[in-house]
């Protein structure tokens, strides 16, 4: 590709675990190049800036209104996504929003709502769309490998519950639970293989590590689409040994079974410090991300996945934690027309 | 479904054989259903086994049928006006009803009974629910031929959770995914299919009680059975989820068979496609050793070890009852 226009700028804001991965995309694009940072800790911004090359703001102000900042990756506690969207689209700033989009329905469609109106681009971090294997996944539903899919499971599990007592993600007020922190990734995915909304769904919730915890560490749902396909998102932080992370995807059609098996990858590791898969070295996720924020920013091309998908996900994400606290079987909010 | 007959488990010491067990095979099934068991699982798993040998066919509803197995089998064709002396005269009934005429299944199970013989049952949860619950009180020994509990890898399986190798149990999650095989079932695939991987998860947890969900995406006209997604919140707190459904024409006859048993200190991924070897560039793809799920199923009844009985059948049926009403209902519901 010939860059013939300066690289956009992108401001991080949250220099927390995912900053790293945006900050090393957003290196490898030639469009783009990180020009600041801004977290809550000082320190933290400073090391990431000085890692590439960038400067450390003072506040949120300062990077919001840095004319070298044209994009900011939003990467901060869930319950700070919607408020910070809202202050970024005012100041005229494009967005790379970690999912969740928000913690509510209302809250995501004002979101969108927001950088549609001002004619900003908001692209939400729905990042396993860009995975080499989700769309080799979703190529071959396309192409009818299996006929028409009717069921599916993906299932994401592993026993590294966050951190401490302390962490934001394990107070429900802050994360929304784990439906949204994680599920939305799963709730996603589905929709967009399946290719619909989801109708109605059934959770059952665990708290495996601890019976004081405040959300469910093991969650398991079952989508419900229209003509009874379905699909069960299973995500799990609890389970043993704590280090084995395991990644499963079936999905069942009509002439045959798709799988993605637990060592799809190729490598599994047998040894004392670990037991499970390892990741292939494959193409980065948030590379092909950032490129799709680029290129709807400079030419106009659509996001992806579009807001409104984005939106439904966190729909889903309310339904499955009511179903998780109630027990009963719950209709998804219908959201279609609420993003643009 | 079909047990898949396995190489390795023949005969090995090539002596002068004692006089072997005496298996029956007593009925070919539902008239007019494709679905033919004796022929495509047990026939195939009793000449498998060592010192295990069919006697004889003892017909059903469908005589020409059962003449073609007796052929098949090299055995003959028994009177069915004599079937107290048949049964009486082997170690082993294998029984494959016409689901139409239960009054027969009933006179065979009395006949066994008297003689002392033990049965082993195909598919019992197609049979009415009343209709069972009957049979199990009355002849609560014989066995319900789900197999996919003994085969070896879930054997391995469930005595690694039942000696405390997992710790407790959180979530059994599942995946019974088949080709066209028999093709889609009238009485459902809940009832067909679903019931073995319903069993394997009760063979895990114990007896299943609690909440139970299900979507059901219904028969296609491709010839694609019912697609199942089922949960179940069992007491105490077991998570259960499977997927299980029936690939329409084209899809061949491979199958997806696997558990993911969570415990509080462990894990097992249990795949029913082994044991096996692989072959690479040829057509064989692979090759499954030792016994297969039928043939172990077989020999626990023989050996009066299974452990189960048709009171087990009876429960999911209670089950399976449950999750036709949260299909049709789009709610959540007790059992």
């Amino acid at each position: 590709m010939t860059v013939t226009t300066p690289p956009l700028g992108i401001g991080i804001v949250g220099a927390g675990f995912i900053a790293e991965s945006h900050a090393l995309a957003a290196r490898a694009h030639p469009g783009l190049r990180v020009a600041g940072v801004y977290d809550r800790d000082p320190g933290a911004a400073a090391a990431l800036a000085a890692r590439h090359g960038a400067r450390a703001a003072a506040d949120l102000d300062a990077l919001l209104t840095d004319p070298a900042v044209d994009i900011v990756v939003l990467g901060t506690p869930n319950d700070t996504h919607a408020a910070l969207a809202l202050q970024i689209a005012a100041a005229g700033r494009h967005l790379l929003l970690e999912k969740p989009l928000a913690l509510s329905v209302a809250d995501a469609v004002a979101v969108v709502a927001a950088f549609a109106d001002r004619g900003l681009t908001l692209l939400v971090g729905h990042t396993h769309r860009h995975s080499d294997y989700a769309r080799t996944v979703s190529a071959a539903l396309e192409s009818g490998v299996i006929g028409t899919p009717r069921s599916m499971r993906i299932a994401i599990t592993a026993g590294w519950i966050w951190g401490n007592w302390g962490a934001w993600v394990l107070d429900p007020d802050r994360s929304g639970g784990h439906a949204f922190h994680n599920g939305v990734h799963l709730y996603d995915l589905a929709c967009w293989w399946m290719g619909g909304p989801v109708e109605r769904v059934f959770t059952m919730g665990q708290k495996i590590t601890s019976a004081a915890l405040g959300i469910d560490d093991a969650l398991v749902a079952t989508l419900e689409f229209a003509d009874g396909v379905s699909a069960v998102c299973e995500i799990s932080r609890g389970e043993r040994p704590q280090t084995t992370n395991l990644f499963e995807i079936v999905a069942h059609g009509t002439t045959g079974t798709l799988v993605r098996r637990w060592n799809s990858d190729g490598t599994v590791q047998l040894a004392d410090e670990f037991c499970g898969p390892l990741p292939a070295a494959g193409s980065s996720p948030f590379t092909r991300q950032l490129a799709v924020l680029h290129d709807a920013i400079r030419f106009g091309t659509p996001v992806f996945p579009g807001n409104d998908h984005a939106v439904h996900a966190i729909a889903v994400a309310e339904a499955v934690e009511e179903s998780g606290r109630t027990g009963d079987v719950v209709a998804v909010a219908d959201t279609r027309g609420a993003a643009a | 479904m079909t047990g898949s007959s396995r190489t390795g488990s023949s005969r090995t010491d090539g002596s002068a054989a004692a006089a072997p067990v005496r298996v029956l095979l007593a009925g070919t099934g539902t008239v007019g259903q494709v679905q033919h068991h004796q022929r495509d699982m047990y026939l195939p798993a009793v000449t498998a086994m060592d010192g295990v040998a069919v006697s004889g066919v003892l017909p059903g509803a469908d005589r020409d049928r059962a003449g073609q197995l007796a052929v098949q089998a090299g055995v003959p064709l028994l009177d069915a006006t004599d079937a107290t002396g048949a049964v009486g005269a082997v170690d082993l009934v294998i029984a494959c009803p016409d689901l139409s005429r239960p009054a027969e299944l009933v006179a065979l199970l009395e006949q066994c009974a008297a003689a002392g013989t033990p049965v082993l049952l195909d598919k019992p949860t197609l049979l009415d629910a009343e209709t069972l619950q009957d049979l199990a009180a009355r002849f609560p020994s014989v066995v319900p031929a789900f197999h996919p509990r003994f085969h070896p890898a879930v054997t391995t399986a469930r005595n690694r959770v039942a000696t405390g190798g997992l710790g407790l149990l959180h979530a059994v999650h599942g995946e019974l995914l088949v080709g066209t095989a028999d093709g889609p079932h009238p009485r459902g695939e809940l009832r067909n299919l679903a019931v073995y991987a319903l069993d394997v998860a009760a063979s895990l947890i114990g007896e299943l009680h609690g909440t139970a969900h299900a979507v059901i995406s219904p028969a296609g006209p491709d010839g694609a059975g019912e697609s199942i997604t089922l949960s179940l919140r069992c007491r105490p707190d077991v998570a259960v989820t499977l997927l299980v459904g029936r690939a329409g024409e084209g899809s061949g006859a491979g199958m997806l068979h696997r558990y993911r048993i969570l415990g509080s200190h462990g894990q097992l991924l249990v795949d029913l496609d082994s044991p096996a070897v692989e072959v690479i560039g040829g057509a064989a793809g692979r090759l499954p050793f030792g016994p297969g799920a039928v043939e172990q199923l077989i020999a626990a009844t023989l050996a009066g070890s299974t452990r189960t009985g048709l009171a087990g059948a009876a429960a999911l049926t209670r089950v399976i009852a449950a999750l036709e009403e949260s299909a049709a209902q789009q709610r959540a519901i007790a059992f």
